[in-house]
């Protein structure tokens, strides 16, 4: 493979004072893959790499916690139960034989998708896949397991409600998802966590472990042929039809722009979100919002970053992004400052969304921010786990097949024209929820100055309204 | 000049020493280059520890023609990732780029290894950093002073290993510009670096480039690997720390065994993940699941190249669990091995969670850059990073109860105890 390198060949010594150029653009581009079907009709994708001897499957249901209904909480809380009990086995059995394997294997919930993922040699891949069948197929949901995972979850959640940043991100989507299944926290709140009983989780699963909701990916050392008569010996006979959602509610609207402050009494730090509701993941805005916002606080040269924390020294970082699901998204601009400079960083940050809203960015400044998401792209498909969760998107969210191969060509024909009408209509300051978790004492005088104020405690609770 | 070739790498020396590992993979449009330089903090002095964490914090601050804060510039305009680590035996850093990026890469640390030229304020600022940097991970992290503590029992000054990586704040604050050029001049040279180029390039495109941009370099001599006293190892010491802002009570037990160059350190390596792999390990079994007296255990081993320390840990599950029962508990679950051994199973399901994790460890070009690296400096043998799994195939359930008994069960094992202050 390698063997005509001249090792006596002698080079000039290259000039260090200058940047080198580019070399010629790879050949490499997003790796290929294959969409196959269980008998039952059951999608199977495939990204082959015979590298090492490891797959990696994951098995996603298109159902997450926008399905909790009346119990936050529950489509997680059905997913990390898979493992204590499935078929004929008790969860000590399934850990041990997990780990006689070598194997890893673990389910859990997002918004929009429940994922069960396995990683494991390729030879002991049979033993394992028969492990993961039983725990998504044949959950047993043993009380006593569901009383030990009610507790550690509720202890995590705690845990969780101690950092602010946390306190203002469950602030920020209860106040933008009003009245919508993105509204409530994944993992739950504790008083819901309390009131899920076992019949709730074996009705969740029923409904919605489905073979009409689900689609597998796998990655890694796999012959295409082989791993679907597998997964037809495991999963072939699985049933059900996809699940009928009921349409997606609008968020109710609300007045803005406006500040929440989620009161911490004696809180030293501020952790800020600015932001409003944005776009689903197919969107035809997508890859230009996505741009200005790389642009705008996506990356460490990004305009946010450098006036917070170069210029001002107010952070030791701040960022915006785009969270584009399956429905409606948002952006934000998020960070945290210490308390006596909130309204300060607060009026920069606006600053700097009236700016990319209102003028063109420099062509200097696209070209820079062209380069970088073009080049970290590269770096993303790494492994061929990485290229799965790419995969996994196209699926998920209905992106054509081509996607990820024709993204590069999508930011290269971006110009200012284009990112300006998308900032205006994203990332308008006018739109902006203001929620700042600190300690609202000392800050909330200054921020009338942004719009009303209101003071809710650490569960969201109204505890003072503020006159306007 | 050699050069050797097998189909998975190819390693050539230049005139200066420098080794030079190249290793092609063009599944994906990325390279990364791994450069490794064999200085860590056992080659610092009692009295200026720190020294070389310092100094990768100064790598970042400006060379000859990269002013401060365009290594990160370069490196995140073109959408490329960098890093670095320090240990107490080497410093490892690595970045990675889009291919058709190699050359940059290869300018960005060759201009640093050539010529850097930091100054009075950036030293002063990565001063503060790194107090600010063992704020957050040793003094508020709970139980973060754990492996400063026990590197402080089991070893007596002036063993290399008496003092942790991150190293005596009096000693990073006091250090000069003096100090921080000779510490650059003599361990910062080719002939004790290893540069790694791997991904998605040719070795006819590369090898100009390397040569060019570091041949010039002058070779510096190869640090020779310090004196290290047998007689300054202790056993059976023991420290009781009491601490305001840790919820339970903890223990950490730790053994010396073989460094990571011994013929033992496999079998070693084993008995870890017996101990403290998994959800169905001894510790979590035993202390956890049975007993109940602990809610989180682990087993590490601190490998070194001057000897490494195999190490148990266990946290409270409530604090009328006192730290010396959790003590006890994790002796116990060592004596009972060295005393009745392991199972066959045993033996293969650590056998298998160890070589599932290389395997998919080597999935990455990164990871594998950095392997070759290291398997290059610390044991001479950069093929090893390919064919790590064989290593353990050959270990058997004797072999394990053997290094327990002669390592774990026949030495007193020093010990760091945690009382929750409330």
């Amino acid at each position: 493979m390698i063997s005509n390198i001249n090792v006596s060949h002698r080079t000039e010594p290259l000039d260090r004072s200058r940047p080198p150029e580019p070399g010629r653009a790879s050949r490499a581009g997003f790796p290929p893959f294959a969409q196959l079907q269980l008998r039952n009709g059951v999608p199977l994708f495939i990204v082959e790499n015979h590298g090492q001897a490891y797959v990696s499957l994951q098995l996603v249901l298109r159902s997450g916690s926008r399905s909790d209904g009346q119990l936050p909480g529950l489509a997680t809380f059905t997913s990390e139960l898979l493992l204590s009990g499935a078929g004929d086995r008790t969860m000590q059995q399934i850990a041990d034989d997990v780990d006689y394997l070598g194997a890893v294997l673990d389910a859990g919930a997002g918004r929009d998708e429940i994922t069960v993922r396995l990683g494991v040699l390729t030879r002991f891949l049979p033993q394992a896949l028969a492990i993961m069948a039983d725990a998504v197929l044949r959950p047993t949901f043993p009380s006593d397991e569901l009383d030990r995972e009610r507790r550690q979850s509720i202890a995590a959640l705690k845990q969780n409600q101690s950092d602010p940043s946390y306190l203002a991100a469950v602030e920020f989507r209860r106040q933008l998802y009003r009245g919508t299944p993105y509204g409530t926290e994944i993992e739950g709140t504790e008083e819901s966590l309390k009131k899920i009983r076992r019949q709730d989780c074996v009705q969740f699963h029923q409904q919605h472990f489905t073979a009409g909701n689900a689609f597998f990916v796998a990655a890694g050392d796999v012959n295409p042929e082989a791993l679907l008569a597998m997964l037809n010996e495991h999963f072939g006979e699985w049933e059900g039809a996809a699940i009928e959602e009921a349409p997606f509610a609008e968020p109710e609207a609300t007045a803005t722009p406006r500040v929440v402050i989620v009161h911490r009494p004696g809180s030293v730090q501020s952790a800020l979100r600015v932001g409003a509701l944005g776009i689903s993941r197919n969107h035809p805005d997508y890859v230009p919002l996505a741009i200005v916002n790389t642009l705008l606080g996506g990356y460490f040269n990004s305009r946010i970053n450098h006036n917070l924390r170069e210029v001002n020294g107010f952070t030791y970082g701040a960022r915006s992004s785009v969270d584009a699901p399956l429905h409606i998204g948002t952006v934000s601009v998020t960070t945290s400052v210490r308390a006596e400079v909130t309204a300060s960083a607060l009026r920069e940050i606006f600053k700097e969304l009236r700016e990319i809203a209102t003028y063109p960015v420099t062509e200097e400044e696209l070209t820079m921010v062209k380069n970088y998401v073009v080049g970290s792209q590269a770096l993303q498909i790494e492994t061929p786990g990485q290229v799965a969760s790419f995969v996994k998107a196209i699926a998920l969210y209905g992106l054509p097949a081509n996607y990820f191969d024709s993204f590069p060509d999508q930011v290269r024909l971006l110009d200012v024209e284009i990112l300006l009408q998308v900032a205006a209509r994203w990332f308008q300051p006018d739109r902006m929820v203001v929620i700042v978790a600190g300690d609202a004492t000392a800050i909330q005088e200054e921020l009338k100055e942004l719009g009303p104020v209101t003071v809710v405690d650490e569960q969201g609770i109204l505890s003072v309204e503020m006159p306007t | 000049m050699t050069a050797t070739t097998n189909e998975l790498f190819t390693e050539v020396q230049l005139e200066n020493g420098l080794r030079v590992i190249l290793h092609e993979d063009h599944t994906t449009p990325m390279v990364t280059i791994n450069l490794l330089y064999h200085v860590g903090s056992k080659n610092e002095q009692l009295g200026r520890t720190g020294f070389a964490h310092l100094f990768e914090h100064l790598m970042f601050e400006g060379s000859r023609n990269i002013p401060r804060g365009g290594y990160d510039t370069w490196c995140t305009s073109v959408g490329g990732d960098n890093n670095a680590f320090t240990s107490s035996d080497i410093t490892s850093y690595y970045i990675s780029l889009p291919s058709s990026h190699l050359a940059l890469g290869l300018w960005l640390e060759s201009d640093r290894m050539a010529e850097f030229t930091i100054e009075e304020n950036s030293l002063r600022t990565q001063q503060s950093v790194i107090a600010e940097e063992k704020r957050q991970t040793v003094d508020e992290t709970p139980y973060g002073s754990a492996q400063v503590v026990l590197h402080e029992l089991a070893f007596s000054a002036p063993h290399p290993y008496s003092w942790e990586t991150i190293g005596s704040m009096d000693d990073v604050a006091a250090a000069t510009m003096q100090d921080v050029r000779e510490f650059y001049q003599r361990f910062y040279v080719p002939a004790n670096a290893v540069l790694v180029v791997a991904g998605d390039f040719r070795p006819e495109d590369a090898m100009p480039l390397i040569r060019g941009y570091f041949s010039t370099i002058p070779s510096g001599v190869h640090t020779q690997l310090p004196e290290a006293d047998p007689t300054l190892r202790c056993y059976g010491n023991r420290r009781l720390l009491k601490e305001q802002t840790i919820a339970h009570h903890a223990a950490f037990v730790a053994w010396h065994v073989p460094s990571l160059r011994d013929a033992d350190n496999p079998a070693c390596d084993l008995l870890t993940g017996i101990l403290g792999d998994g959800e169905s390990c001894r510790l979590f079994r035993e202390l956890e699941y049975d007993l109940e007296i602990a809610n989180e255990t682990g087993c590490y081993l601190d490998e070194g190249e001057l000897g490494s320390l195999l190490v148990t840990y266990a946290v409270a599950q409530n604090n009328r669990i006192s730290p010396e029962r959790l003590t006890e508990a994790l002796i116990a679950a060592v004596h009972k091995i060295a005393e009745h051994g392991v199972t066959e199973r045993e033996l293969e399901k650590a056998r298998n969670r160890k070589i599932t994790s290389i395997t998919h460890a080597l999935q990455s070009v990164s990871s594998r850059a950095e392997r070759l690296a290291i398997c290059a400096a610390l044991l001479d043998n950069p093929a090893l990073a390919f064919s790590e799994a064989e290593l353990y195939g050959s270990v058997t359930a004797d072999d394990v109860q053997r290094v327990a008994r002669q390592y774990l069960c026949d030495a007193q094992p020093n010990v760091v105890e945690y009382r929750a202050a409330r």
